[in-house]
């Protein structure tokens, strides 16, 4: 919970500096894929913190990748 | 300054001031108990730990004030965490000097205690692990203490201060898990048993408990410790004296010196036999000479000292001897000078050492040199 | 040149000694804490030596890429040779190799943290205060984390200088024998792990340094860089292997544990902490180096302008990463055996493939007379 407030306001903090900037130049593009970023990590962090969902770690099926290309070690 | 930085700032100082004040989970001194030392036994399949804790006490003059506490166990953390019961607060390990084991733990398997102290982040891996010749090792923090009104720093000082006494070796526990992780080397750990000193309890830091791999097999006592020093290279000083010196035990002590002091051991492959050839350099003082033995000329320097070399090496190999027989564990490491110098030949005997070692000729040769006699240049005469 | 606040910005310029400094840090940032060649045991040190040959090489590759193309970095050059779409494709491998590096080493930092000084503390707190740093850090742009470097370098080589020496006093001489006690194959196997972590990680630097001076300063960089690295590389194996003997492949975090160990007259002692500041600055470092490349790449790529105001969101996205890339400590032990294998294709095989479509590529543009002129106004001026 204290992770999930404290990014909420990290995230507020870069959005005051960066994206607001942004939208004030009118730089559309820029400014939502900065939006949706930052929304995309707000929802992660969420899903970590208080839902406890495991998100899928890439480093186990590159791991199997490797041993089926190499063979076994 | 514009308003984007501005903010920028302000947001930096929440920031830090946020992060800034302090650890995670930080622990006021107040609310924790500093370990000292530890001992532990084993009851009925349970681990008993008896801790010495230290107390700060404020005031004008900062005050230690050593606690005892005993708490039981399915294993050692378990037992450790226990102490919370009677504490009230959680232990901090980080200043822990000592860990005393009983030797019915050490015959059966000294690793069980130990791991936690080389895996837990507060205990240090230097810290000293000392084996305990008493019944428990509960009784060591039974004795009365003497200087240090804290009993483990008093031990932990008897052990550092060995270099000058070597009657126990000073091992560490990263030492001891190496020498436990080679092969070609068993580990040994320092003694403490209890003794009476002047009506009084005392502790006293003496001999060699000898594993072989994780088991404790026997003890070496004080003047075979010495010599072990010597073998394994790890005297920086000590007392030659008496019988250790001559057959005739003349009263010439002998205070060695840290330089020019070293062993080298090297094995010496013969066709199929395997020999090890040990050269001890020993220099030393002459610090007692209460038979006002002559040793004036050259000559009668040139006589005593190889009268003492000889006598040297006998019990050196008389030492060597009945480890061989009588605990048949290496704990002189000539199974790693083997595997150190020639490699090849470890690789045919690793399997076999336990019996080539006991069968092991091992060619001491002790050079002495004498450094100087101190202040007095001549015997004293005793005139009337 | 003016960025899209309307603020003036400086081309950034990073000078020979920055960039120098730069990668060496970078080479040695996380070694100093994970130990290599770990497969080679006492033989360790020797590991590195045989790594040289395969480094020198490799660094040719890099240094060939980043000269061929000055003022380029690695995305504008896929760009060129390869065109928009295939480049673009490539291009992703790369900031995803970036990414996931940018990732591990933040792990490795909160896994030591955890280990070493605080052990209930969620590893998220540790995290996110570390990447904190890096995103504000280059946030102010690369040429400011270059001009950090030059000023860390001498605190770190300090804190190296006085510590070795103290652990001398513990340290055993025989623990290095027997060498080449397996034979060579662990030798080459540890080398091998050498190459790919730290010496090909630089591969980083080809998306890094595009704004080098001359033609001659991505050679110079990245083999002054190898020859400070190297030494300090070795001094520590060779001071961690001395001092642990066996323990030093028995533990997580060799350096660390080695120097905990120092003891000088019971007054100078529990110094562990110089390895965690130096792990502390030089893991900086290579964080947002790593940062610094995938944020290059994803702007350059997806066309969005300066990268300075995506660092944040990219940033925390590697963060997160972080957390969720292994869930214990054992785990990333066990992937960092398969790291040297992970990473052939992004430290071998595509620079060679991408140095050779280069050659051919410029080749071609100098005979048809076009080229350098021409190269500049390509890509978009930020």
């Amino acid at each position: 919970m204290i992770i999930l407030l404290f990014t909420l306001l990290i995230i507020l903090g870069f959005i005051l500096t960066d994206a607001i900037p942004m939208f004030l130049n009118k730089e559309w593009k820029q400014f939502w894929v900065y939006v949706v970023m930052m929304l995309g990590i707000l929802i992660l962090v969420f899903f970590k913190q208080i839902m406890n969902v495991t998100l899928p770690s890439p480093a186990n099926p590159m791991k199997e990748a490797i041993i089926a290309i190499f063979g076994k070690q | 300054m514009r308003r984007a930085d501005r903010f920028l700032l302000a947001f930096t100082i929440f920031v830090m001031v946020s992060l800034l004040t302090g650890c995670w989970n930080y622990r006021e001194i107040e609310s924790v108990s500093i370990v000292a030392g530890a001992a532990i036994d084993k009851e009925n399949d349970e681990y008993r730990i008896t801790l010495e804790t230290i107390d700060i006490q404020a005031g004008k003059e900062a005050n230690l004030k050593s606690e005892i506490f005993e708490a039981k166990g399915k294993t050692v953390f378990d037992a450790i965490r226990n102490v919370i019961q009677i504490s009230g607060r959680r232990l901090y390990w980080a200043h822990s000097k000592i860990v005393i084991i009983s030797q019915e733990i050490a015959e059966e398997d000294i690793w069980k205690p130990l791991d936690f102290f080389l895996r837990d982040g507060e205990p240090r891996i230097n810290t000293n692990v000392i084996i305990s010749k008493e019944k428990t090792a509960k009784a060591i923090y039974e004795t009365e203490k003497s200087m240090e009104t804290i009993k483990s720093l008093e031990i932990y000082e008897g052990i550092t201060n060995q270099t000058s006494l070597l009657k126990a070796p000073n091992i560490e526990l990263y030492n001891f898990v190496n020498d436990l992780a080679a092969k070609g080397k068993s580990a040994i750990f320092p003694v403490i048993g209890v003794v009476t000193n002047n009506n009084k309890k005392k502790f006293q830091i003496s001999g060699t408990a000898v594993f072989k791999k994780n088991k404790l097999v026997g003890f070496l006592d004080d003047e075979e410790t010495k010599l072990l020093h010597y073998i394994l290279d790890r005297a920086k000083g000590g007392l030659l004296v008496g019988k250790e010196i001559s057959k005739k035990d003349e009263g010439i002590a002998l205070e060695v010196f840290e330089y020019g002091t070293t062993t080298k051991i090297k094995p010496e492959p013969k066709d199929d036999e395997l020999s090890m050839k040990m050269d001890v350099y020993i220099t030393a003082a002459i610090a007692e000479n209460g038979e006002r033995k002559a040793l004036i000329t050259q000559e009668e320097i040139n006589r005593f000292r190889k009268e003492v070399e000889e006598a040297i090496e006998e019990n050196i190999k008389a030492l060597i001897e009945k480890v061989q027989v009588e605990y048949g564990s290496d704990i002189f490491g000539f199974g790693s000078a083997v595997k150190a110098d020639i490699p090849k030949t470890w690789k045919s005997v690793e399997n076999e050492w336990d019996e080539i070692f006991r069968l092991l000729d091992v060619k001491v040769k002790v050079h002495l040199k004498i450094a100087n006699k101190a202040k007095v240049s001549q015997p004293i005469k005793i005139g009337d | 040149m003016k960025n899209e606040r309307g603020d003036f910005v400086r081309k950034e310029i990073i000078a020979d000694h920055q960039s120098i400094v730069l990668v060496a840090t970078f080479i040695f940032g996380s070694t100093l804490i994970l130990g290599t060649g770990g497969d080679a045991k006492q033989d360790a040190w020797l590991a590195i030596l045989v790594a040289i040959p395969m480094v020198i090489p490799a660094l040719f590759v890099y240094a060939r890429l980043l000269s061929l193309y000055p003022g380029k970095d690695l995305f504008d050059i896929l760009n060129r040779v390869f065109g928009s779409f295939i480049g673009k494709f490539i291009a992703l491998f790369f900031i995803w190799y970036a990414f996931h590096l940018g990732a591990l080493v933040i792990r490795n930092f909160s896994e030591f943290m955890e280990i070493a000084a605080m052990p209930e503390t969620p590893p998220m707190v540790i995290i996110f205060s570390m990447g904190l740093v890096c995103i504000l850090a280059l946030k102010d742009g690369i040429e400011l984390l270059a001009r950090l470097a030059t000023f860390l370098l001498p605190f770190i080589l300090l804190l190296i200088i006085i510590v070795v020496p103290l652990s001398l006093t513990q340290a055993h001489p025989e623990n290095l024998k027997p060498i080449l006690y397996e034979g060579w194959k662990p030798v080459i196997k540890g080398a091998f792990s050498t190459f790919s972590f730290p010496f090909g990680e630089t591969i980083i630097f080809t998306m890094v340094l595009s704004t080098l001076k001359t033609k001659k300063s991505p050679y110079k960089s990245f083999y002054f860089a190898l020859v400070i690295s190297i030494i300090i590389m070795l001094i520590i194996t060779l001071r961690n292997i001395m001092v642990l003997g066996h323990m030093a492949s028995m533990v997580y975090f060799p350096s660390y544990i080695a120097v905990s160990v120092i003891n000088i007259g019971d007054f100078l002692q529990r110094i562990e902490v110089t390895v965690a500041v130096i792990f502390l600055f030089a893991g900086f470092i290579k964080i947002s180096v790593c940062l610094y490349a995938a944020c290059n790449g994803i702007t350059k790529i997806f066309n969005l302008g300066d990268y300075r105001r995506f660092v944040a969101p990219i940033g925390l996205f590697m963060l997160i990463c972080a957390d969720n890339i292994y869930e214990n400590t054992m785990e990333m032990l066990e992937w960092i055996k398969y790291y040297p294998y992970y990473v052939i294709p992004f430290q071998i095989i595509l620079p060679i493939i991408i140095l050779i479509g280069a050659e051919i590529k410029v080749r071609k543009d100098r005979g048809q007379g076009t080229g350098d002129k021409e190269q500049g106004t390509e890509i978009k001026e930020r």
